[in-house]
Order: structure tokens, then C-alpha cells, then sequence
């Protein structure tokens, strides 16, 4: 009796490519194999070319006459089935399955079903440390779905997919799994969360900062602006500034301000004469404003050439007192006397700066004042005094974002104004990076305790233009896998993603992605000679995922598991059955003022939420009543 | 506030605040909610109740205002 697993014979071989005519013994599209039924002829499915001791692996990529060669289609058009088979490589009982092969097929070897048992060996062991479970295989789903943790972490992956699609449910799931604390207690996740929606999935292992929060489970969003380099600076405070001349004025000031912080209060690491602009040393942004305003704007009793700070004008009450000296903390503008050349009269001067960025301090100002920027301008502990001394150095803020008890931390940027959230990301990518490149050697640096980046939303700030949140990730991506620095990219728009941070993911988990510019984008980062499976995509499942690239030894198509919790971007129902809300309930009392409130205060929970004391008061109130 | 286990294929327990007369539903898919200004009464209807999943949706739903924690 013949192999029941038998599907038919190589007919033609061109390269990785295979055609194979089948069988007539598997015209009902249906072979039987140790009792299970497998379908003979499915786009994606595998099959098996024994080869001696080893077997080819390869993957259906078109089935039907459509399949048969070209030099066959004109005499045998409509004769037997054929199949197209990729071959992505080879592996043996005794051996594991490895990428690419080493021989090609002859003529006439037998192709074989894969079997569910062969097939579990293709995908990986479920006990390997390094594969983390994702959900399961969606043609087999006693398999599961194995992603390899470095591959993943340090080659950097991409999550794209419609919106609706089931992609923030996918990444939750994937940190879920990495940042599991029994597997991986030291794990170390940080999102750049612009919506806010993953603090309520991951609340049990991840904490939140966000601007204006002050809850037990989340905390500010704080971000020294000292730390940042002048480059990042320059835009967010100062805003455009054109010509050399003023921008060198302005470093040489941040230069004065950050060497007198460092010789009243010395740090480890660097002195007063090796500080530059880019040092990240506290200096006083406030101080830098009244500094420069003082410069254009005072008048003087001494002409331009002779002008110093002691000559300064100040307009003067009736008992000889200046009437404002002018304060940086609270960006209050001194006040001076108006210029006068009239004979008679003390003669007053305008200002002999030259410099020409009176505009640009206005708007400093303007940003200084406003309490949108308090996150970045007034970071609680690391907000320098006028002379540039913090309560807190930058060693608490690293510990608090990436040490701490908690694997995952959460930015939720929410609260962010939008004309800085390109330009804050990529600061902050930098700032992490950069600490964690220099600490490479030790127990807390990149190298020894890697760190990966999630970019939700990727396509609002990193697009394809030059912007900084660009450059810094670019850096990530291209060099980041030496030094333990991993990125997501997680987008629906990957066309509007820039094309060089998306070729630099090893990794593509694609769920349903419908717009033709899309997918072309995906295929061709995709460094695979079998982005054919991605024809797949428009007709993906909700939560079906095809993933591709180096963390999985075949692509493979994946149902993926909902997590414990879902992230708050799955869709509302509109007609809510066993929920509390939707259409179909009758009214309750309506309170519009907490929603202006929630709106004012920029954070969801209501004031009237009774909190919970403990993190999981089900647990411990079970383990209550058990004793 | 602590929360006790039901038996039920929506909700999974509940729990109630004297002081606040807040009422606390944690479902299976792991959100939780909090109605205000609900009478004990109700709660203990809850508890007691042989589906407190249509106790919910008939006697709380669209009654008493809620929101997410």
C-alpha cells in the first residue's frame, strides 16, 4: 500500500521553486494521515521531499493549472493538478529544522504531506527558554505559535495592520508574554503610548507616567529638559532659530549656565572645563530666558559700546527702588526705563545687542509660562532653580523609568501637545539609548539587561520626512542590536512610515492589512524570498496575524490569543449585551460636569472611582477567606 | 474596596463601598466598573441573586451612573 501521506512528484525545479504534479489519489482534496485529515493543495501550507536523511521543507505558494509550468500549459492545459512549492529549508528526525537547504530536489522525489508531529518540529519546541507563546498556528491549532525572544527583542519586529485589525490586542499579547514575571523577571519594555490605551491592559504589570497624574498606579510624566542635547533642545524651547549667529549665542549661554552648576555643585563623571552644550547637566531654562531678555531688551545709561549688566535702566518707584528687577522662575519680565535722547534728560540707550531672535525668547517665554509644557519645562524633582541646583539627578529618573519593580513602563503621551510629540519622542529615545550605549559594561546597561522600545502609532512621528523622533529611532534600529536596544514599530499606516526604520525590522507580524500601498511597503521590507504569504493579507481574521522574519524559523500564520486584558482601543459596543454600556440600556443619571472635568484635567479615571488599596483586591480577598 | 466571587458567565465578583454607596463590578474580560450612589440593598440583591448577570442588566444597567476604573 502507498504512503497515505503521499501528495505527488517533483516535476520541475528552478531554483527554490518547485512544481509538482499531484497524485491522482488526492483529486478529493482531503488525505488522511494517522487519523488526522489534512487538506492537500492549501496556499501556505507545507509539505516534506524526503531526501535521503533529510527532508526539504517547503511552502504552497499557488495551486491549481495555474500552477503547471509554462512549457506544459499549451499541451497538457487542463491535465493534472500542480502545485508550486517555495522551499525555505531542511531538517531530519534526528535534527532540528534549519533555514535554507543544501541540496536541491531531482526529478521525480516524492512530496509528502507534513504531518502535525513533523510540523510541531518545524515551528520549535514549546519548552525552549527562549520562545515565548504568542496564540497558535491557524491551519494547526494544536501548535503553538513560538516567537524567539533575542530574535524578536534585538533584531527589532514590526506590527502593522488596519485599524480594527486586532494590533494593539497583538502587541499587549506579545509584552504579556515577554515581560511574563515567572519566565522573565528582569524584563525591560518601555511604550511610547500617544493614545493612552495600554496602562488599563497591562495594569498588573506595567507602570504608567503620564502628564498631570498623580494616582497609585501612575505617576507624572516628567522630562528634565536639561538632559536633552542642544539639537533636541533648540526646537522645543526656542522654536526655529535661522542664522549661526544666534544659535552660538544661545549655546555659549546654556554652556555658561551648565559650567556654573557644575562648580557649585560638582557630579560624577564630568568638571566644569569638559562641560559642552550637549553635557546633560542641569542649567536653569528660566535663568536662560531672563539672561537673554536682558540682553535685548534693557535699556541702558551707558552707550552700546560701554553697556554692562550694571548699567541696566530699571524703571524706579517714588523711593528710588527698581519696580521689577525681573524673576526666572516665574518668567516675569524686568521692567525698564524708555529710551530717551532728549536734550535736558539723563540719556537712556536701547540695547547694542545685535542678535536677532528677540522673537524666538518671546515665544520661549510664552512656552516657559504655559502649563501645557510644565511636564517638560517644571519636571517636579529635576526642576533646576534659578542657579541650576535639582533636587533629584538624572540617575533617579533612569531608575524610575526602566528600574523599578515593575518589567513595562508605560509613556502615555496623551496629555502631550501635538506640535512636540515628534520632537519629545525622539528626545527621549535618545536620551534612553544613549544611557543605556554608555552603560553597556555594566549590570544595568543595554548589553547585559536589553531594553525594547514599542512606538505606538509609529506612522505620527516617524514619518517620511526627517524628524528627530526619526533620527533617534533610526539609530535604535541600525545600531541598537550590539548594545541590547530593541524597537516595535507599531503602525496602521506603514506606507507612512519611514522606509529605512521599517527595512531594519527582522521581524513582521501583519495582521489584516487592506490598502495595496501598505502591503507593498510590508512586502518589501520583508527580507524573505517567501513575501508571496503576504498575498494573504486583505483577507485576514480579526486577531490573525501572519508573522515573518528572523524570530520564526518558517512564516507562519497565527491565530493570536487575547490577553488577560484588553487594551481600551477595542471597538465599543454600540449594542452592549452582558456589558454596562451601549444603545440598548435605558438612561441613568447623567453628570456632564465630571466630563468637562475629566476633559480639563486631561485624565480618564473619574474623581468619583473609589480606589482600590491593594493592585488585586480579588486575590487577596480570596486568600483571605482561605484561611 | 474588596471584591467576592460569583457565579456567573459575565460577571466575575463584586464588591460594595458603605461609605461612597459604590458598587464595584469586575467582569471575565478583566475591566472594572464602579456604579455610584447605588442602595446596599441592591448589592445584596446582587450577591444573593441566581443569574447576577440579568440582575445586572435589568436592575443596574441604564438605572444607577458608572464609570471605568
Amino acid at each position: 500500500m502507498s504512503d497515505p501521506s503521499l501528495l505527488g512528484y517533483v516535476q520541475d525545479v528552478a531554483g527554490a521553486t518547485v512544481s509538482v504534479v499531484l497524485e491522482d489519489s488526492t483529486r478529493s482534496g482531503l488525505v488522511f494521515v494517522e487519523g488526522h485529515a489534512y487538506h492537500v493543495a492549501q496556499v501556505g501550507g507545507f509539505v516534506r521531499i524526503p531526501l535521503g536523511f533529510t527532508d526539504l521543507v517547503g511552502i504552497v505558494s499557488q495551486a491549481g493549472s495555474g500552477a503547471v509550468p509554462e512549457r506544459l500549459a499549451e499541451t497538457n492545459p487542463f491535465g493534472r493538478m500542480w502545485l508550486t512549492v517555495q522551499l525555505i529549508g531542511e531538517g531530519s528526525p534526528g535534527r532540528p529544522f534549519s533555514r535554507g537547504v543544501s541540496v536541491l530536489p531531482s526529478l521525480g522525489d516524492a512530496v509528502h504531506v507534513m504531518t502535525e508531529a513533523r510540523l510541531g518540529a518545524v515551528y520549535g519546541e514549546v519548552s525552549s527558554p527562549i520562545r515565548v507563546e504568542i496564540g497558535r498556528i491557524a491551519s494547526a491549532s494544536s501548535i503553538p505559535a513560538l516567537l524567539d525572544i533575542n530574535a524578536l527583542i534585538t533584531r527589532h519586529s514590526a506590527v502593522v495592520g488596519t485599524t480594527g485589525a486586532g494590533k494593539s490586542t497583538t502587541v499587549v499579547k506579545i509584552v504579556e508574554a515577554i515581560a511574563d514575571p515567572k519566565r522573565y523577571p528582569s524584563a525591560r519594555v518601555l511604550i511610547f503610548d500617544p493614545h493612552g490605551e495600554y496602562s488599563a491592559a497591562l495594569l498588573d504589570r506595567a507602570k504608567t507616567f503620564r502628564v498631570g497624574a498623580d494616582g497609585p498606579s501612575t505617576r507624572p510624566l516628567h522630562v528634565p529638559y536639561w538632559a536633552l542635547s542642544f539639537e533636541e533642545l533648540l526646537p522645543l524651547t526656542f522654536g526655529g532659530v535661522h542664522d549661526d549667529a544666534s544659535t552660538g549665542a544661545i549655546r555659549d549661554e546654556i554652556v555658561r549656565l551648565k559650567r556654573e552648576t557644575l562648580e557649585a555643585s560638582p557630579v560624577a563623571g564630568v568638571g566644569p572645563h569638559e562641560v559642552t552644550v550637549d553635557t546633560p547637566v542641569p542649567f536653569s531654562i528660566h535663568q536662560l530666558w531672563l539672561d537673554l531678555h536682558r540682553l535685548l531688551n534693557a535699556t541702558h545709561t551707558a552707550p552700546p559700546a560701554s553697556q554692562t549688566r550694571d548699567s541696566e535702566a530699571l524703571l524706579l518707584d517714588d523711593a528710588g527702588n527698581p519696580q521689577q528687577t525681573g524673576d526666572a522662575i516665574t518668567v516675569t519680565p524686568p521692567r525698564y526705563q524708555a529710551p530717551t535722547q532728549a536734550a535736558g534728560a539723563t540719556k537712556i540707550f536701547l540695547s547694542g545687542s545685535t542678535l536677532n531672535i528677540r522673537r524666538q525668547v518671546e515665544g520661549l517665554a510664552s512656552r516657559l509660562r504655559d502649563p501645557r509644557y510644565d511636564f517638560l519645562f517644571r519636571p517636579g524633582p529635576w526642576a533646576p532653580n534659578a542657579a541650576g541646583k535639582v533636587e533629584a539627578d538624572l540617575d533617579k529618573f533612569l531608575e524610575e523609568w526602566l528600574g523599578g519593580e515593575s518589567s513595562v513602563s508605560i509613556l502615555d503621551l496623551s496629555g502631550v501637545p501635538s506640535e512636540v510629540l515628534a520632537d519629545l519622542v525622539g528626545s527621549l529615545t535618545r536620551v534612553i539609548y544613549e544611557s543605556l550605549f554608555w552603560s553597556r559594561r555594566l549590570s544595568e546597561g543595554g548589553r547585559e539587561r536589553p531594553l525594547l522600545f514599542v512606538f505606538e502609532e509609529a506612522h505620527a512621528y516617524l514619518a517620511n520626512r526627517p524628524t528627530s523622533a526619526g533620527w533617534a529611532v533610526e539609530r535604535v534600529v541600525k545600531e541598537g542590536r550590539k548594545y541590547g536596544v530593541g524597537a516595535m514599530i507599531v503602525s496602521q499606516r506603514p506606507a507612512e512610515v519611514d522606509a529605512t526604520i521599517l527595512s531594519q525590522c527582522g521581524t513582521v507580524v501583519a495582521l489584516r492589512l487592506a490598502n495595496a500601498t501598505d502591503r507593498g511597503h510590508v512586502a518589501s521590507a520583508v527580507a524573505d524570498n517567501l513575501a508571496g504569504v503576504l498575498s494573504m493579507l486583505p483577507i485576514l481574521r480579526t486577531g490573525e496575524a501572519i508573522v515573518i522574519g528572523e524570530a520564526v524559523p518558517v512564516p507562519m500564520r497565527v491565530l493570536v490569543d487575547l490577553p488577560a486584558r484588553l487594551p481600551e482601543s477595542t471597538d465599543p459596543k454600540v449594542v452592549g449585551v452582558g456589558v454596562p454600556g451601549g444603545w440598548d440600556r435605558r438612561r441613568e443619571p447623567a453628570d456632564y460636569k465630571d466630563v468637562v472635568a475629566r476633559w480639563r484635567s486631561k485624565d480618564p479615571t473619574s474623581a468619583r472611582i473609589v480606589p482600590n488599596p491593594a493592585m488585586h483586591p480579588a486575590a487577596t480577598e480570596g486568600a483571605d477567606s482561605s484561611t | 474596596m474588596n471584591r467576592q466571587p460569583v457565579t456567573s458567565s459575565t460577571v466575575e465578583s463584586v464588591g460594595f463601598d458603605d461609605d461612597s454607596s459604590t458598587l464595584e463590578i469586575a467582569f471575565h474580560d478583566g475591566s472594572v466598573y464602579q456604579y455610584f450612589d447605588v442602595p446596599r440593598a441592591v448589592y445584596d440583591m446582587l450577591v444573593q441573586a441566581e443569574s447576577p448577570g440579568s440582575f445586572l442588566h435589568q436592575q443596574i444597567r441604564g438605572v444607577y451612573r458608572y464609570a471605568r476604573t
